[in-house]
């Protein structure tokens, strides 16, 4: 790629930055803006928690301890910058300290819980994430179980749209060419024979730890947007953070199709739509739900996508597909 | 496994572990010296509550000993059978407001009543989210398992509504003098009835055809059919005895408690399940014995150190254990070979 064409690509991406920013305000609702968001949000926890779920083989159930980590920091950073720096700015710091402490946060949990297999790793993963929210509610300074923003310091609503899906974007990029690289290949072979992996000479141990530490960051990048969301309540409280919500992002990726990345963003886009078209519904919104869940499983075990990728240019003409 | 990194984990493993315990262990020391009666009326009530979690681990280990599968929905039996108590208590007259307790024989079938609604939910949930999966990818079975979860939940909020019912006195609450304690008689009976059907459980599984046929789908499931064993039927009935065991776990922990709601099953589920995977998942003793760990230890850190941190106690030890003993604490330890 010569110098011209990065920076082609670089302003090319600050257009549409200023385009979607213009766009949504113009045509869409504020209704839609935040299902949008909403949409944007779950793509980028899906797509995290697949690289450790669906790509690796290893069974994570706490991610929303490290997306609590995320939003917490996220919000503390941008109350200490308010003020001092533009919010655009501000933002980016807060994102950037989010995903930073979500990492290490996933490292140290990783180091000691990734040496377990199979449910036993998911129990310890499970324990972790609680361990942190409770934590979380028992900090008086953070809020305790009311949450953070404290009286009258609210959170900066300043994550508009193309924010959450460049964020979005992002994380496909990066955890997609990750997957696609010889160390994601290693991924995939820790997840169909660890013992063999191991035996190709593959420290097994250390890539899981790398894959499950992305995977954490962007958890938290995540959890950074979603507590500054423009359209949101500006408000997070422990009591989001639950195992519910670990379980709501392990059934985006299932219902999308384990290992698959678009499958990931197809799940999380459509679990926030269906629950906001069920929304006709009312008091039986959750068991419609509910039960359509439990019909596309029977119907559909292997997930929407199964273990494939949706590409684009299948359905464009005059182009060869690329191989993957 | 692997050289360097683990090795030093492994080394600094117990010494961090040391260091992190010493003080909780103290606190809990210094109370228990500086008031032994109380602390002994702590153990009683402790043993007590973690009855009433072995009940509930039971159903998730036998559960995932025959098919490996974690039956998230398995905490919702539970509330269903906590429910179903309260419903087969008022066919009776008794209503959460009554002042006079119940005779042994209502409360007698007050249990038996919700155990067997239990029992057919949850053969009924297996038959219709499960079965249909047994050959689907390792994960698939456990959403519907979510989704059946949430289901129960649901309906339950849409017929019973979300505010908390009052359980009924099935047994009216008296002090009883336990040498130099007193304790209220219901731990007491939640604690007698817990062993009483765990007692029965080991029988039914160590001398019975069907619990022969359930320890030899346990040890491979393929190997059994072949074996001329009915499958089928037998994790049916496998899934009915921990369904009924929840219920009856849901009528104990009602009595117990103020009230009821249609979420009532989500904490004490996971503890149960904390104690089942703490005791080694898909063994029957391990779920016992987890089970009054994890009450033990919910009730010595809530009154020693820390109410609201007491649940990230519960967890932290289970962490803690799994690192030093990863096949939890009875579990056998599976080789893996090439």
């Amino acid at each position: 790629m010569t110098a011209a064409r990065r920076l082609l690509g670089f302003l090319v991406a600050i257009a549409a930055f200023v385009a979607v920013e213009h766009l949504t305000r113009a045509f869409a609702g504020e209704y839609a803006v935040r299902v949008l968001a909403m949409c944007g949000v779950n793509a980028m926890l899906a797509v995290s928690l697949n690289l450790v779920n669906g790509t690796t083989g290893q069974f994570s159930i706490g991610h929303a301890g490290f997306m609590a980590v995320g939003a917490y920091a996220g919000s503390i950073t941008s109350h200490v910058l308010l003020g001092h720096s533009a919010p655009g700015p501000a933002l980016l710091v807060s994102c950037l300290v989010a995903m930073a402490c979500a990492g290490l946060a996933g490292v140290l949990v990783g180091v000691p819980s990734l040496r377990l297999r199979g449910d036993y790793l998911a129990i310890v993963t499970l324990g972790f994430g609680e361990i942190i929210r409770i934590s979380i509610e028992s900090l008086a300074p953070l809020g305790g179980s009311q949450g953070w923003p404290i009286g009258s310091e609210s959170i900066p609503a300043t994550a508009t749209i193309p924010w959450i899906w460049g964020g979005a974007l992002l994380t496909v990029v990066v955890i997609g060419n990750l997957t696609y690289s010889s160390y994601g290949r290693a991924l995939t072979a820790i997840r169909e024979d660890e013992i063999a992996a191991e035996a190709a000479g593959i420290p097994t141990t250390r890539y899981k730890v790398l894959a499950f530490a992305i995977s954490a960051m962007f958890t938290g990048l995540a959890g950074s947007l979603y507590a500054h969301d423009a359209t949101g309540g500006q408000h997070i409280d422990p009591g989001s953070f639950r195992l519910d919500r670990s379980v709501d992002i392990l059934v985006m990726i299932i219902f999308g199709g384990l290992g698959s990345i678009t499958g990931a963003v197809l799940g999380g886009v459509v679990v926030a739509v269906s629950l906001e078209l069920l929304r006709e519904f009312q008091g039986y919104r959750l068991i419609v739900y509910a039960l359509l869940m439990i019909g596309l499983m029977l119907a559909r075990p292997q997930g929407l996508l199964g273990n494939r990728e949706l590409n684009l240019r299948r359905f464009l003409p005059g182009r060869k597909a690329a191989s993957a | 496994m692997t050289a360097a990194p683990h090795r030093l984990s492994q080394r600094a493993l117990p010494l961090v572990i040391g260091v992190l315990a010493a003080y909780p262990t103290m606190l809990i020391v210094k109370g228990a010296t500086e008031r032994p009666t109380a602390f002994l009326r702590n153990l009683v009530e402790g043993i007590s509550l973690g009855g009433v979690y072995a009940l509930i681990a039971l159903g998730y280990t036998m559960v995932y000993g025959v098919l490996g599968l974690i039956n998230f929905a398995h905490s919702d039996v539970f509330m269903i059978g906590a429910y179903a108590g309260i419903f087969t208590a008022s066919a009776f007259g008794l209503l959460a407001t009554s002042t006079h307790g119940a005779s042994a024989g209502v409360a007698a079938a007050v249990l038996i009543a919700s155990m067997l609604t239990s029992a057919v939910l949850g053969m009924v949930i297996e038959r219709f989210a499960y079965r249909p999966l047994r050959n689907a990818p390792k994960l698939t079975p456990l959403v519907t398992a979510i989704g059946v979860s949430m289901l129960l939940q649901n309906v339950a909020i849409l017929l019973f509504t979300a505010t908390p019912r009052g359980f009924p006195p099935v047994v009216r609450a008296v002090p009883v003098a336990l040498g130099p304690i007193t304790v209220t008689n219901v731990k007491l009976i939640d604690l007698g009835a817990a062993v009483l059907l765990m007692v029965a459980l080991t029988l039914l599984v160590r001398h019975t055809r069907v619990g022969r046929a359930m320890r030899a789908l346990s040890a491979n499931l393929d190997a059994a059919r072949l074996m001329g064993v009915p499958t089928n039927r037998i994790i049916a009935v496998t899934f009915g005895l921990g369904s009924a065991l929840a219920g009856a776990g849901g009528v104990l922990f009602g009595i117990d408690q103020p009230a009821i709601t249609p979420l009532t099953g989500v904490q004490p589920g996971l503890k149960a399940f904390v104690a089942a995977v703490l005791g080694g998942i898909g063994n029957i003793p391990g779920a016992m014995l987890g089970g009054l760990l994890i009450g033990l230890i919910e009730q010595l850190s809530s009154a020693y150190l820390s109410s609201s941190f007491a649940p990230a106690i519960v967890f932290s030890i289970l962490v803690v254990v799994l690192l030093v003993r990863p096949q939890g604490l009875l579990g056998k330890v599976t080789r893996e070979k090439v």
